[in-house]
């Protein structure tokens, strides 16, 4: 579905993306060496080399349930920008009505406004209406925040996909929900492969908004790290990061499976 | 503003003429139900409003109340009310501090995205039309920054630019010969840009990859086939068809790079303060609600005029294919 | 292509489900017991209240504490958001905080009767008007490599040449940065801190000197390591509870406090306005207070306690400004909040205009 890369293209491409590829290495790089080190605060370069700090962090019941709970936020809140995103996109881009602009704005507000601001704003809404379940506003939170992700990138696709070939489906017969299924979904995958991942990411790592909404017992990641670095500088930081690298490794894999970014991007 | 309504009426044309067209097709093959132009627009509003209405609730009236605050006054006790002034705005634009710092705001912004553009191109080229397996671990390296947090790359990013010849990039170049004394890259300008690039290159790379693994290769082959190099294959077709990615990803990279603080902090300092570390200040520190309320309304500005120049730029895009 | 679609139907539905089950789990915590919400301080001392402190409680009242953690400055933030809902009921905060959100009208003041140990605080530490009980006392100070730099011996040394780019200054957001005004204050003037502080104006000029010496300003404690790995020479004005435990461990790291005086960063308990079950926040308080709880976590986080008859073993003792005559010895000061605080935002911005780029 997609040309492949050959020839004088690749000559420029591949090298220019190593290059990139290593920028965007090179701190991950600093802080992974951090965490091996034998001194009892994290230094660069590190003293000695030792994995126990590892073995600290995982059995560290405050980081498992941690993790846990970024990962089902992620998940709950990747899901809930799906449900509102696609369909808002759609409305966007198939549908000819009035106050489009408007309706664009609106939709990507989040990611205009500062993030600080909306999660004091949120704590201040919350706190009226005596909301005071901190996993429900964490939610509510983080799908305002992931949305526009999914509508930004549902859209960049929806605008590229054939619109020809649905009308062409419609034509022949097909149900508005088949035309959807067989003939729009695989043409805009990568968008909405692309707006999952974004989600879940930017979801798993946020901090501006966690840090007004979370309580003692629903402590998402970025807070735990944040606290820890706050406290005392030790090699668990940087092990803790290091893990969630290999997390996000799974994630990539898990993402590649379910929603076929390899298929929808490279075939 | 004339040319707006040219182009969105010209859709709305084409939108409404394809959907005659359809709707005379659909009569002729036996007689399915008739679509007309307002079953368009309600069927939009339907689809849209799960995703309003929850932004409107949560985040409209708090952000009217928020801009609406930057007019009023705050008495002692840090409540908000009458009279309602302009103070605050005077103010912001009056002191030289405050547009020191928005234009460098805007500096950072744009540069910022301008060079995720520039080498964000490569790695989604090669994530979008590579072999499954580079594909995969383009896509890892590329977004494995997302999940480690802000502050620990920083610190990591502190530890390469670090100024004198402990800094990581330093003891590199002067030890390769390539440079005679230490740069001075942490605290500045030049930092920030390079933190934030790192931070939000994703959001350049993922919409961009996805907008080129949509590009028809037929277009290209067709090109390459009467005979126009490879260079020029690039320029003019696929160049163009991927600009609405390009322009999600500038417009998203500008925005998140303009409401940061972290990374301005922790790399820029007292040298390279943006608007996020101003109202960071106000919120937190000083709680001048109005006068936070103020900054946060001219940076959103700022970034809803970059947002709505990109919507320009990619309705014009449709309307000419 | 028709097993992508079901399975990405299969991932949405099992992701939605499981939305429900955190929501009714919690909720079905919650219902059981007494709870109280108590904002605390974040690092070593938040985890010593946390995991020393706060199970005793539960199991002597038979009831849950929930913690958020903070520094002062959020704190408030979050006091002020839900004001017409208060969520917590106890706050923890700096003296400063006590003074503003007794003006907001954000807390009430500590129901004596309910507070026996209020009896064994030392007066000096019962603040404004009794809206405020110090439960540990950190000093403010500068940080240095003893190694690399003789500790000062007055702040005027701040000022000179060998520190050109080499001191890294606590970001004007945090209280310390007032610290910075009044001692340059005491320069410029000659007063004592106590009067100094009345004369912030005569500062700026003083202020505008140091910007060669400052390459940055910092907010995350954890940076005091770069005095540590010689990126800079100085740091501060920095808490002593911020510092110590990185010294304890081996860090060439320490504190030095200069002639002009010794800063006081006073962790104060609060009582929130209108807080969910006042008995059960006065009974923490009250517990916060008790000698044993003091001495315990004095210890831990090398903070003094507010309470009287305490003792320590001396390599204990050497980090913590106790008793009071050791106190009065480094000449603890605390600055009259009440005046500080209202003038604040005009200083945050000079602070911006000269320290900026």
């Amino acid at each position: 579905m997609s040309a492949r890369l050959t020839g004088g293209m690749a000559w420029v491409m591949y090298p220019l993306t190593a290059a990139t590829m290593l920028f965007v290495l090179a701190p991950l790089a600093v802080i992974m060496a951090m965490s091996v080190s034998t001194s009892p605060f994290a230094a660069f370069p590190p003293r000695g080399f030792t994995l126990a700090w590892y073995g600290h962090v995982l059995a560290d019941p405050d980081f498992r349930s941690s993790l846990t709970f970024s990962a089902l936020l992620a998940g709950c809140a990747t899901a809930g920008a799906l449900a509102f995103g696609m369909p808002a996109a759609f409305a966007l881009t198939r549908c000819a009505m009035p106050g489009r602009d408007a309706l664009r704005l609106i939709l990507l507000s989040p990611l205009i406004f500062p993030v600080l601001v909306i999660g004091v704003a949120l704590l201040r809404l919350f706190s009226d209406w005596n909301s005071n379940s901190a996993p429900l506003n964490l939610l509510i939170g983080h799908v305002l925040v992931t949305t526009p992700y999914v509508v930004r990138t549902v859209t960049a696709s929806l605008l590229l996909a054939d619109v020809s070939l649905e009308e062409a489906a419609r034509t022949l017969g097909a149900g508005r929900w088949r035309v959807f299924r067989r003939v729009t979904l695989p043409q805009i995958a990568p968008g909405v492969a692309a707006g999952t991942l974004f989600a879940f990411m930017v979801s798993f790592d946020n901090y501006p908004i966690s840090m007004w909404l979370a309580d003692a017992q629903n402590v998402p990641m970025p807070m735990l790290i944040y606290r820890q670095v706050a406290s005392i500088f030790t090699p668990a930081v940087p092990a803790t990061s290091t893990l969630m690298i290999l997390f996000a490794f799974v994630v990539v894999l898990v993402m590649e499976r379910l929603a076929g970014l390899r298929r929808a991007m490279a075939m | 503003m004339a040319e707006r309504g040219r182009i969105v009426r010209n859709e709305d044309a084409s939108l409404v003429n394809a959907t005659v067209a359809q709707s005379l097709a659909l009569r002729i093959a036996g007689g399915r139900l008739i679509r007309r132009p307002n079953t368009a627009t309600l069927a939009g509003l339907v689809l849209a409003l799960p995703a309003v209405g929850f932004l409107a609730v949560f985040l409209m009236i708090p952000a009217v109340r928020l801009i609406t605050a930057g007019f009023l006054t705050q008495d002692a006790r840090g409540a908000l009310g009458a009279p309602v002034t302009l103070s605050h705005f005077v103010h912001f634009f009056d002191t030289s501090l405050y547009s020191h710092v928005l234009i460098v705001t805007l500096r950072i912004s744009l540069i910022t995205a301008g060079l995720a553009a520039i080498l964000g191109y490569p790695v989604a080229m090669v994530m979008a039309r590579s072999h499954s397996a580079i594909t995969r671990l383009v896509t890892f390296i590329t977004i494995a920054p997302l999940i480690v947090s802000v502050v620990v790359r920083s610190y990591g990013w502190q530890l390469i630019l670090g100024n004198g010849p402990a800094g990581l990039l330093n003891w590199i170049l002067l030890s390769l010969g390539l440079i005679e004394t230490p740069l001075r890259l942490l605290y500045s300008e030049t930092a920030v840009v390079i933190g934030s690039l790192h931070v939000f290159l994703p959001m350049m790379v993922l919409p961009l990859a996805s907008a080129l693994g949509r590009i028809d290769p037929n277009l290209e082959e067709a090109a390459r086939t009467l005979g126009m190099p490879a260079w020029r294959v690039f320029h003019r077709i696929t160049l163009p068809l991927s600009l609405p990615g390009l322009a999600v990803g500038f417009t998203l990279v500008f925005s998140l790079t303009a409401g940061s603080f972290v990374t301005p902090a922790m790399l820029g300092g007292t040298n390279a303060q943006m608007l996020g570390n101003l109202i960071d200040q106000q919120i937190t520190a000083i709680y001048d609600w109005p006068f936070g309320a103020t900054i946060a309304t001219v940076l959103v500005a700022i970034v809803v005029s970059v947002n709505l120049i990109s919507m320009r730029v990619l309705d014009g895009r449709r309307s000419l294919r | 292509m028709r097993n992508g679609l079901t399975r990405r139907a299969a991932i949405r539905a099992g992701v939605g489900a499981s939305v429900a089950l955190p929501l009714v789990s919690i909720n079905g915590a919650r219902g059981a017991t007494r709870s109280i919400q108590v904002g605390i301080y974040t690092a070593q001392q938040g985890e010593y209240v946390r995991k020393q402190i706060i199970p005793q409680f539960e199991s002597d009242n038979d009831c849950k504490v929930f913690t958020t953690e903070g520094v002062t400055l959020t704190q408030i933030a979050a006091l002020r958001a839900t004001r017409e809902n208060p969520r917590y009921s106890v706050m923890f905060m700096d003296d400063i905080g006590i003074e503003l959100s007794k003006r907001e009208g954000l807390i009430d003041p500590l129901p004596a009767d309910k507070i026996p140990n209020l009896a064994g605080v030392l007066p000096r530490f019962i603040v404004f008007d009794g809206y405020g009980a110090a439960f540990a006392i950190s000093t403010g100070g500068l940080v240095i490599n003893p190694q690399v730099t003789k500790p000062l011996t007055t702040y005027a040394e701040l000022w000179e040449p060998r520190f050109k780019q080499r001191y890294l200054m606590t970001t004007p957001k945090f209280t310390q940065s007032l610290y910075l005004l009044i001692a340059a204050a005491s320069l410029v003037t000659g007063k004592p801190l106590k009067e100094a502080q009345y004369e912030i104006d005569a500062a700026w000029p003083k202020m505008a000197e140091l910007r060669p010496n400052v390459v940055s300003t910092y907010e995350n404690p954890s940076q005091v390591m770069m005095v540590a790995q010689g990126q800079v020479d100085i740091a501060g004005i920095e808490y002593s509870k911020n510092l110590y435990p990185y010294t304890v461990q081996g860090a060439p790291l320490d504190m030095c406090f200069p002639k002009e005086g010794t800063f006081a960063g006073i962790n104060c308990l609060s009582f929130v306005k209108g807080g969910p079950e006042p008995d059960l926040a006065a009974a923490f308080i009250n517990r916060m207070l008790e000698p044993s709880v003091q001495q315990g976590l004095a210890a831990a986080t090398l903070t003094s306690p507010s309470v009287k008859g305490a003792t320590f073993a001396p390599d204990i003792a050497k980090y913590i400004a106790y008793p009071e005559a050791k106190m009065d010895a480094m000449g603890l000061f605390a600055a009259d909040w009440a005046y500080m605080n209202p003038r604040r935002p005009g200083w945050l911005e000079k602070y911006n205009q000269v320290f900026g780029s």
